[in-house]
């Protein structure tokens, strides 16, 4: 067995039964922003949900290694009326971490509250599958019953989301989750300490966690990140880049570790709108399938994962990453090939004359595209672009926006070519993406809030993911979504690139990490984690898994 | 005793004068420049995947009520004046507690920094002009130079690695920008006729700097002090996003990024107080030092 | 001194010529990928080795130090002159000192940062990098002249008090000869000082506000883009050739150093 299937056999065990750690000791990460807010409800931020996973109980969780579902709060959860009902049954004495019990009053609060529809809540509106109120109702003690108008597809999987609030006190004082917040200097740090009346003990009956506190420094910058890294002065780095990643895995007493391909997918899109301020040149060719599909052909994505990602991603296929359940094995990868691009382009009347391509009526082809400034990544990706098709005769403008600029541009204006940009997938499930695939919706990117589908793949698409979010079976919500997959894979509405890996370095001296490709990758199971100060730190050949 | 105190309360009244004749203008540009900025009514939640399309419109509804810049203006300045600044949308906090917060820090940084920068920049062209030499003159200029250079952005991560403050890169922003100047002042007033003349007679050279270098070249060494605020509030924005120094810099940096309007005019307020008691300073200090003189 | 100032003079002289002609001094275009050899250390090929998309860092180099070193000293030039002028007048004409005041001292104060990005909205998507760089530094030097009005209305105040000034309005001198030839002239070191500080500001303000897309787009360098590579440091202190923009433009503000006039 080689020595990293050793280390990935180690994790994997780890992951099933970790180990009993040492007591004590604070925890340091970083955070990008001040969270906006502490209602675990109104998160909205990356900053907000961390502080959100920390904290808070939930009634599900998601194993983010093993993708199954594990009780927390609730022991037994039934689903049944064709997804419409939810029964709950609730763990009992079990109290906030101000004293007062937890009770099945607290879960009706918390849903009422959550599909209160005044309060616009994100975790919300993910329940949210048609319009009518959700009734809730206790019919015996410790018991939940929650009927919503419509079926709820992946209900039980949204419950890892929701934060139960107490109904007899405010949120920053009563929490289920390991932690409390403790302190929060804005603009500083938010320190969390141990929860004294977490549910969770250890395989010795002691009450979890083992860490006394976490402190999580709101560190804007990257690079001064990593530097306070460096130092010792944090014990977890996410989201590293490839440099980064390479640079510190070279380095003594640092564990960088990758936990295998993430559900964010770069990708780009063309401006498809019937209603753009584009020319009708223009919106003949990003409405041409063989178009789009050649454009498709002749980006190199190989060459992105080598030169922009150093190997660390991997080619995305669709709007899932290939290790989700979700995805649809039959679906072919777009191989490189700039012949099959412009034999492509000649079928549909383009021809390639001194190194330029003509459209039908004489226009040379050139577009812009538009992606937001201050991301390196994304830059390159965009040189790479403009590169490849430079090779079959199509001068690409490259324009970095600001991020505000960008999104009046491709959400209200439409003024734009085209758009380089990313999506952050919290959760795989399709559902999650209803609000990009369905057609009249405003994120519909490349031809948002259509009131009639303007054409008969996006209807189908349409009806695809209604069946899917209806469905009583996961067998038929994957064929129907499985279908989605092929339709966007031919019509190429978006052309998927990369989906990059999960880069992150540790000190050694972190005991039960278990790297995950979900979000949060290295401290998902904090409860289980522990610190053991006194040790020094030793290299750890990088470990990856898959 | 009485006729100082005369003065001075007519000198503060006067710079208080023109401090209120300019911050109302300046708030008004800010306010017409920001609502008519792009992005102003996007929101970066608005692509968040998990929103419905009723939370969405709700999300642009609340961007959109702000975007006249007159009423906005009128507003800000109404509700300023009874203390309430209004509310950010970017930190989701009133927009006082957020300043409050955050002044200090720039303050600390911008004070200790322009002056440190002045007076070491004063303190080096002194030494160039009094001990004549290429040594001197050509180390001072190239270090002048090479921090002219250096992206401020860099010198505040400088200064994180060295595990310095934002003050310390600021003083050398500062520095920079003005060595040259206040080496040219004193070449200048070096070069003129009757301070060569005076050389020739053997007046020695400290004295010479003393009342004739340094004592003609005040007026501007003020100009130059009140310009090294204004140098060192520019410099705050790069250094405290780099340093993640949490002063107003920063503040002013993330609601840009989040076109939040009430937060930029606040911190505008606050800059513009500044840059406005340096410059009416300067001018009245110039002003009664040219009446002492003549 | 003398020494010191030729070689400045050449210095400039060699690098004017690389950035209007840098075809002379390397074969490579900024753009082309050598996709196989990305990260490359200096060698016989690559003189500044290459960037992670395989392009010569010594081609983007020259073609950047030409973006940046025909628009920044224009832009430069600019803001200087508006600045020396409106400071001229402020200390020759009571009635517009204050007006002319009260204008510098609302400019810098201003966030004119959200001008910058009306304007680069206004510009259709396609426009050309050069062409959107160029209006930039064009509303740097028309927007950055506020800052230096003041001293140059101080160095000018000091100038009508002096002896000669006295003299010639006694002598019948009219107020424009003497701000033509007396004022102006004797503000050129001033002038020149400032420039020398305008100059590498502007370079730095290009980098600075790329971070909101007003840069230079790709594939087009410029010095400041390039050091944008800078604040990895650890990169730095592995790959020291990614100085070389700041080397060149330290030499540059130290060549235009050398050549401020020290008298007037």
């Amino acid at each position: 067995m080689s020595s990293s299937n050793l280390i990935l056999a180690w994790i994997l065990i780890l992951a099933a039964f970790p180990a009993a750690g040492q007591w004590g000791g604070q925890l340091r990460l970083a955070l990008r922003n001040d969270p906006r807010t502490f209602d675990p409800l109104l998160v909205d931020d990356s900053a907000g949900e961390t502080i959100r996973y920390l904290t808070g109980g939930v009634l599900v969780r998601l194993n983010r290694v093993t993708q199954k579902l594990e009780p927390e709060l609730a022991k037994i959860w039934k689903i049944s009326n064709g997804g419409r009902r939810l029964t709950l049954d609730l763990r009992e004495n079990i109290v906030f971490s101000d004293g007062t019990p937890f009770t099945a009053d607290d879960v009706a609060f918390t849903i009422r509250r959550m599909m209160d529809p005044s309060l616009h809540s994100p975790t919300g509106d993910s329940f949210r599958s048609s319009a009518g109120s959700v009734s809730v109702s206790i019919p015996k003690r410790n018991s939940v019953v929650i009927d919503f108008p419509a079926p709820v597809a992946s209900l039980e999987r949204l419950l890892d989301q929701v934060v139960i609030q107490s109904a007899k006190a405010p949120q920053e004082r009563a929490v289920l989750g390991p932690f409390r917040i403790a302190d929060h200097r804005p603009g500083q740090f938010v320190e969390l300490r141990r929860n004294p009346n977490y549910w969770k003990k250890n395989s010795n009956g002691r009450r979890l966690p083992y860490l006394d506190s976490v402190r999580l420094d709101i560190l804007g910058n990257k690079d001064t990140e990593m530097l306070r890294f460096s130092r010792g002065e944090l014990h977890i780095m996410e989201g590293l880049d490839a440099d980064s990643y390479d640079r510190l895995r070279n380095k003594q007493g640092i564990t960088a570790l990758n936990a295998g391909a993430t559900t964010d997918v770069e990708m780009f899109w063309f401006n498809q709108a019937g209603k753009a301020p584009i020319n009708a040149a223009k919106r003949s060719w990003f409405q041409s399938r063989q178009f789009r599909q050649a454009v498709s052909l002749a980006i190199n994505r190989e060459d992105m994962i080598r030169l922009v990602y150093r190997g660390y991603a991997k080619q995305a296929s669709g709007p899932v990453p290939s290790s989700s359940v979700w995805f649809n094995r039959k679906l072919q990868r777009t191989r490189y090939n700039s012949q099959q691009a412009l034999r492509l382009l000649n079928s549909a009347g383009f021809q390639l004359r001194d190194s330029r391509l003509y459209d039908k009526q004489g226009n040379a082809v050139a577009f812009s595209l538009i992606t937001n400034a201050g991301n390196k990544t994304r830059l390159r990706l965009a040189s790479l672009i403009q590169d490849d098709l430079k090779k079959i005769g199509i001068d690409v403008n490259i324009t970095t926006l600001d991020f505000p600029s960008l999104l009046e541009r491709t959400g209200k204006t439409l003024d734009y070519d085209a758009c380089l940009l990313g999506l952050v997938n919290v959760d795989p499930d399709p559902n999650a993406q209803m609000n990009v695939w369905l057609s009249s919706a405003v994120n519909h990117q490349w031809n948002p809030a259509q009131k009639v589908p303007a054409t008969e793949w996006e209807a189908e698409i349409d009806k695809l993911m209604r069946v899917q979010a209806s469905a009583a079976t996961h067998q038929i919500r994957k064929q129907a979504f499985d279908r989605v997959q092929e339709i966007v894979a031919q019509e190429s509405p978006f052309i998927y690139l990369v989906n990059r890996d999960a880069l992150g370095a540790l000190t050694p001296a972190l005991r039960n990490i278990s790297p995950a490709s979900l979000r949060p990758h290295f401290y998902w199971n904090i409860e289980h984690l522990s610190l053991n100060a006194g040790e020094k730190g030793t290299h750890v050949a990088a470990a990856t898994v898959r | 005793m009485l006729i100082l105190a005369h003065n001075a309360i007519k000198a503060i009244g006067r710079i208080a004068f023109r401090v209120g004749m300019r911050l109302p203008m300046v708030l008004f540009l800010t306010s017409v420049l920001v609502c008519i900025a792009p992005g102003f009514d996007s929101d970066e939640r608005q692509i968040d995947a998990r929103l419905s399309t009723e939370s969405i419109q709700s999300l642009r509804q609340l961007r959109a009520q702000n975007r006249n810049p007159l009423t906005a203006f009128i507003q800000f300045v109404g509700g300023a004046v009874q203390g309430d600044l209004g509310y950010s949308s970017t930190f989701n906090r009133p927009v006082w507690e957020l300043l409050s917060e955050r002044y200090p820090a720039t303050f600390r940084a911008v004070g200790v920094g322009a002056f440190t920068g002045w007076a070491v920049a004063v303190l080096l062209a002194s030494c160039v002009t009094l001990f004549p030499g290429f040594a001197l003159r050509g180390s001072s200029t190239s270090i002048a130079g090479l921090l002219l250079c250096v992206p401020s952005a860099l010198l505040g991560f400088m200064a994180i690695v060295l595990q310095s403050s934002v003050a310390s890169a600021m003083s050398c922003v500062v520095f920079s920008r003005l060595f040259l100047q206040m080496n040219t002042l004193f070449d200048k007033a070096s070069a003129q006729p009757h301070v060569m003349a005076a050389e020739a007679m053997g007046l020695t050279r400290r004295a010479l700097f003393r009342w004739h270098i340094a004592g003609p070249s005040t007026p501007q060494m003020i100009v130059l002090g009140a310009s090294s605020i204004s140098i060192a509030l520019g410099a705050a924005v790069p250094l405290e996003v780099i340093c993640d120094s949490p002063g107003l810099g920063q503040l002013a940096w993330k609601a840009t990024l989040g076109r939040d309007l009430s937060v930029l005019l606040g911190v505008t307020l606050i800059i513009a107080a500044l840059n406005s008691v340096a410059a009416a300073t300067t001018d009245i200090a110039n002003k009664v030092l040219r009446e002492q003189a003549s | 001194m003398r020494i010191l100032r030729r070689f400045a003079i050449g210095f400039l002289l060699v690098v004017s010529l690389s950035s209007v002609a840098p075809q002379i001094f390397t074969p490579s275009s900024y753009d082309t990928q050598h996709r196989r050899q990305p990260n490359e250390a200096p060698g016989p090929t690559f003189l500044l080795g290459t960037d992670d998309l395989g392009r010569d860092r010594f081609a983007r180099l020259l073609y950047g130090a030409r973006t940046s070193l025909l628009l920044a000293p224009a832009a430069a030039l600019l803001a200087t002159a508006i600045a020396a002028i409106a400071g001229v007048v402020a200390a020759s004409i009571t009635e517009l000192q204050r007006p002319l005041f009260y204008a510098v001292d609302v400019i810098i104060s201003t966030p004119l940062l959200f001008l910058l990005l009306v304007v680069r909205a206004l510009l259709p998507l396609d426009t050309s990098a050069i062409i959107s760089v160029s209006i930039l530094f064009a509303l740097l030097g028309l927007l950055g002249w506020a800052s230096g009005v003041r001293l140059f209305a101080a160095a000018t105040q000091r100038l009508a008090d002096s002896d000669f000034t006295i003299q010639a309005q006694a002598s019948g001198c009219p107020p424009s000869r003497l701000i033509l030839m007396q004022f102006l002239p004797g503000l050129i070191p001033t002038m020149f000082a400032q420039f020398c500080v305008f100059v590498p500001g502007f370079v730095m303000a290009e980098a600075n506000l790329s971070m909101l897309g007003l840069g230079v787009s790709e594939p087009l360098p410029s010095l400041g883009n390039l050091m944008s590579d800078l604040l990895n440091y650890s990169a730095v202190l592995e790959q020291p050739w990614l100085l070389a923009p700041a080397i060149l433009l330290f030499g540059i503000t130290g060549s235009l150093h050398l050549l401020v006039p020290k008298v007037d």
